[in-house]
């Protein structure tokens, strides 16, 4: 032999039998058998099954006592004989006695759901009768159903079990469904993952940086990377409280896992500025026919802010002071300050105070205003 | 799937191994016919989505084994010889060299080749088919393969 193939190709050859083998009545006796639960009936003549009785009963007559077959079957003593059934039957209808499925979710693997029955004759194999199962999902014959979903939606089958004689039962119809796959974005606020917030800014007017879609609740969230700013905590897709410190950069990664396992991330990147501050008391002196004006330097915020001013004490009679007293004043942010102007005019030997905030949409400076003490000399 | 159904595709290979081990097609027949009833009976021990034809074969070669060691006063059966074509005999004349070589293998031996060169079965199935581990099924078909080498040489050196 030069190798495997000749000698499978030889022992094929030795071994060619004609096509006629088997004959095509042994699958009819054996149905025959299987049917009728009998001993198999097998093809001898008539002849040689005399003979065989023949020759069996007298050597059984002449040796008894003396001889015991090769192969004896043991005998209890006293035990009636054993007589075993040809077919297995069912000790009870067959039935499913579970097929619960749950929800799912797109991209996430599928709780495995295994299928059982009880009765009838097994092995059991199981199949979908009506319906499909939803993209993604198989049964396997052995009553497993596994994988991971592709499509979102509502599914509607009905399984189907059957046992080796053929029988089968169906189970309810199974209805559950598959839940769009978990996702999160930013807000618009946030766009790219580039956040803004401003220490000291008030919750709601800074750090909320994200939204999560489709999944199944609950949904819980953990920073997995990074160091949050100082001062707030992360709920949901926020960081709730005030910013504290003195601002900075920092990145960080969320990540949300909802109930079925599925996981979405987020790495925003907060620039945390410094708190918008006028810090100080201010003096405007004049009289009425040059008026003053007065420059109050601000720190920290986002953008230009938007100031104003507002007269909260006076005197020389003039109650209430915006209206007896006339004082007009102007109050303009640009270039890093906010300069407030008294013009000509004013009331001779009028003294009073002007408070000033500036805001600039995080926060404001209104709990703090700053104090322009002004004072109009006589002519 | 109904048990005839599995049964049906397997029948003939079943035969076909059974007419190998005990060279009469009568009594391969009648030992695929046992089998099948004795497979009916057992099929609960069949694994949930285990392959059917090893299992099944397996039974086939131990309802063979169970003839073949039977004492000769329980069975005595007349041979039929079965009705073949001139070029058919030849072929099995043919080959009688190499069916004496693998008659006279020991018999794990012997089933392990018919499994495996003459019913294409993979070593894992011809493993399952014998209740042999993977190693024990490769190690008895070389032995097998060595033994067959020396035979058919010394049979053709002596022809």
């Amino acid at each position: 032999m030069s190798n495997q193939d000749d000698l499978r190709r030889a022992v094929k050859s030795a071994y060619e039998i004609g096509p006629d083998f088997p004959h095509p009545a042994l699958l009819a006796r054996i149905s025959a058998d299987l049917k009728s639960g009998a001993s198999p009936g097998r093809r001898v003549s008539w002849i040689a099954g005399a003979v065989s009785a023949a020759l069996a009963v007298a050597i059984v007559f002449a040796f008894i006592g003396f001889l015991r077959p090769a192969n004896p079957t043991p005998h209890q003593p006293g035990a009636s004989p054993v007589t075993q059934p040809a077919t297995p039957s069912p000790s009870s209808p067959l039935s499913i006695s579970s097929a619960a499925f749950h929800d799912g979710e797109v991209g996430v693997a599928y709780g495995q759901v295994s299928l059982s029955a009880s009765g009838g004759i097994p092995p059991y194999t199981w199949t979908v009768s009506q319906g499909t199962l939803p993209g993604g999902l198989t049964l396997d014959p052995g009553g497993t159903v596994s994988g991971a979903p592709t499509t979102a939606g509502p599914a509607s089958f009905t399984v189907q079990v059957a046992d080796t004689t053929g029988t089968t039962a169906q189970a309810s119809p199974s209805s559950f469904k598959i839940a769009p796959a978990l996702t999160a974005g930013y807000v618009p606020a946030c766009a790219g993952g580039n956040c803004v917030a401003e220490v000291g800014c008030a919750p709601g007017a800074c750090g909320e940086f994200g939204y999560v879609r489709g999944g199944s609740p609950p949904y819980s969230f953990s920073v997995t990377a990074g160091t949050l700013p100082p001062g707030p905590a992360l709920s949901g897709m926020s960081l709730v409280g005030p910013f504290n410190g003195a601002g900075g950069t920092f990145n960080f990664e969320v990540t949300v896992t909802d109930g079925l396992g599925g996981k979405a991330t987020l790495n925003p990147t907060f620039r945390v500025a410094a708190r918008l501050w006028i810090g100080g008391s201010f003096t405007c002196t004049g009289d009425y026919n040059t008026g003053c004006s007065v420059r109050l330097p601000y720190t920290g915020g986002i953008g230009t802010p938007s100031a104003a001013a507002s007269v909260l004490t006076c005197d020389y009679g003039c109650t209430p002071c915006t209206q007896n007293c006339a004082l007009g004043f102007s109050v303009v942010v640009s270039g890093g300050a906010v300069t407030v102007t008294f013009p000509k005019g004013m009331v001779n030997g009028w003294k009073g105070i002007v408070y000033v905030q500036v805001s600039d949409g995080y926060t404001s400076t209104a709990g703090s205003p700053t104090q322009v003490n002004v004072t109009v000399l006589p002519r | 799937m109904a048990y005839e159904d599995l049964l049906r595709p397997n029948l003939a290979p079943a035969a076909r191994l059974a007419h190998t081990l005990l060279g009469n097609p009568t009594e391969a027949e009648d030992a695929v016919q046992e089998a099948a009833m004795k497979g009916w009976r057992k099929l609960g021990n069949l694994r949930a989505g285990a392959p059917f034809q090893p299992w099944f074969l397996g039974i086939v070669v131990r309802q063979v084994r169970t003839i073949q060691r039977a004492p000769w006063w329980t069975s005595i059966r007349l041979p039929e010889v079965p009705v073949q074509s001139a070029p058919a005999i030849e072929k099995w004349m043919d080959g009688e060299d190499l069916r004496l070589a693998i008659g006279n293998l020991p018999r794990l031996q012997r089933e392990a080749v018919l499994l495996h060169f003459y019913l294409d079965l993979s070593i894992k199935d011809v493993a399952a088919s014998l209740g042999l581990s993977v190693p024990g099924v490769k190690s008895r078909i070389n032995r097998a393969l060595h033994r067959l080498r020396g035979d058919i040489a010394s049979a053709e050196m002596s022809a």
